[in-house]
């Protein structure tokens, strides 16, 4: 197995499911960036750069998928949250429902070819 | 040691740091017009802000770079599927080139930039068209104006700061609509002062002429005479003996005529910019919020206290001048 291949590979697929991730962070409510980020860099595999959710979150807000609320924090200064919006919820419930086809197909694929 | 301007205290080499750090951010991301670099920025920070809690201050370059390590280079955060601009540094392409890559950035900033940027674009290019097509400034500066506080009001939201690139495009309406407005403010009591002299002598023009029977100019000889038709100075000249009430309210201050006009004019734009004093200071600091957000970018800090301050001795200044004007009504016998 050529390795420039698969990690090329595995890349492309973390970089198509973390929108996914994403958006499905924040499906139970509002978070702040940096719980969201801590929250994915937990999923092994998931997150290389942490740097890399701010830029998603910002293309979801621009794509008006997220919104953004200033509140105050007992911590310190006030914090900025993110929520879905409602065509974000759409939209995150059609992905997640594409994702599960996906997957029940290429387990099925891969199921079927690893049978002898 | 030196503190960011979000209040992270850290030590000079990890400040520059950040700095470069943040800059390169904003490098790479500007040219991805889908997201917006300042946004992105401000969330950083604030990461960076998050992670380095609890770390002993000043943070120290080792404890910074682990969380930049963390973060990962900027370079990796493009959205694979539309990639950025070629950066900028591989080779000057020429004059041509530079100038068609500048002006497809600037149209692409302006129609699918994020609004924040698109807005102080438009602030300024609104605010130079004024310039150039001087008679229709005052129609092209309201625009700009209301563009450039939506500007800093829409990264005000975001939690980003406006640096000094965006200051320069967002403040040049704002900061000039501001100055005329404060002037304004500065210039009513010398207004007021003024228009109350010169009531004050147009009646005591009028009063003279009265109390010295009305007469006529021998230089005009017209059949319906009139005070206008005598200087004041020349009216004071040949009727000596005509006194009106300036004259007996002048007559409490020291000195010879013309100084005893001068105090008493002193007198009145005292009085005049005590009470403005007061009216202003007190409003000011009962709304400093209100103060804050039309003389924006001035007052930026303040709380209304020292308005309040100026507001409450002007309002001592006025009583003062109200019993030394009782004083003087009475001595000259006008009360």
């Amino acid at each position: 197995m050529d390795p420039d291949f698969l990690a090329n590979w595995t890349t492309q697929v973390r970089k198509g499911l973390l929108d996914l991730c994403v958006l499905a962070a924040l499906r139970g409510g509002r978070r702040y960036g940096y719980d969201i980020v801590k929250r994915l860099s937990g999923v092994a595999g998931l997150v290389i750069g942490e740097g890399t959710i701010y830029p998603i979150l910002s293309r979801f807000k621009k794509d008006g998928l997220v919104e953004t609320a200033l509140a105050e924090s007992p911590d310190g200064p006030a914090r900025k949250y993110y929520q879905l919006t409602p065509r974000g919820r759409v939209l995150l419930g059609a992905m997640v429902s594409a994702w599960a086809e996906v997957r029940s197909g290429i387990d099925y694929v891969i199921g079927a070819e690893s049978q002898p | 040691m030196t503190a960011s301007p979000a209040g992270i205290e850290l030590s000079a080499a990890a400040e520059a740091r950040l700095a470069a750090y943040l800059d390169q951010v904003r490098a790479v991301l500007t040219r991805t017009p889908e997201v917006s670099a300042d946004e992105i920025a401000a969330d950083v920070r604030e990461h960076i802000e998050h992670e380095l809690v609890g770390t002993a201050r000043p943070v120290g370059l080792g404890d910074l770079e682990a969380v930049l390590g963390r973060l990962g280079p900027p370079s990796g955060w493009v959205p694979s599927s539309r990639g950025a601009a070629p950066a900028a540094g591989s080779g000057f392409p020429g004059i041509r080139p530079y100038l068609r890559e500048r002006w497809r950035v600037a149209r692409e900033v302006l129609w699918r930039g994020p609004h924040d940027w698109r807005l102080a674009y438009l602030a300024f290019g609104l605010f130079a068209l004024g310039v150039l097509a001087f008679p229709l400034f005052p129609l092209f500066l309201v625009l700009s104006y209301v563009l450039a506080r939506a500007g800093l009001a829409a990264a005000r939201e975001q939690g980003v700061e406006v640096g000094p690139a965006r200051g320069w495009l967002l403040y040049p309406p704002v900061a000039l609509v501001s100055t005329v407005l404060l002037l304004a403010v500065v210039a009513v009591p010398f207004g007021a002062t003024a228009a109350v002299v010169a009531m004050t002598q147009d009646a005591d023009h009028h009063q003279r002429w009265e109390r010295a029977g009305r007469p006529d100019n021998p230089q005009y000889r017209t059949f319906y005479p009139t005070a206008g038709l005598w200087g004041r100075g020349e009216l004071r000249t040949r009727f000596p003996d005509a006194t009106t009430t300036q004259d007996r309210l002048l007559g409490v201050f020291p000195g010879p005529e013309d100084v005893r006009e001068v105090l008493g004019v002193g007198f009145v734009g005292a009085g005049v910019f005590a009470l403005w004093g007061a009216v202003v200071g007190l409003l000011a600091g009962a709304f400093p919020g209100a103060v804050r957000a039309v003389f924006v970018p001035y007052f930026a800090g303040s709380d209304g206290t020292t308005a309040r301050r100026v507001g409450v001795l002007c309002v001592l200044l006025v009583a003062i001048w109200g019993g030394v004007s009782d004083r003087i009504l009475t001595e000259a016998g006008v009360v």
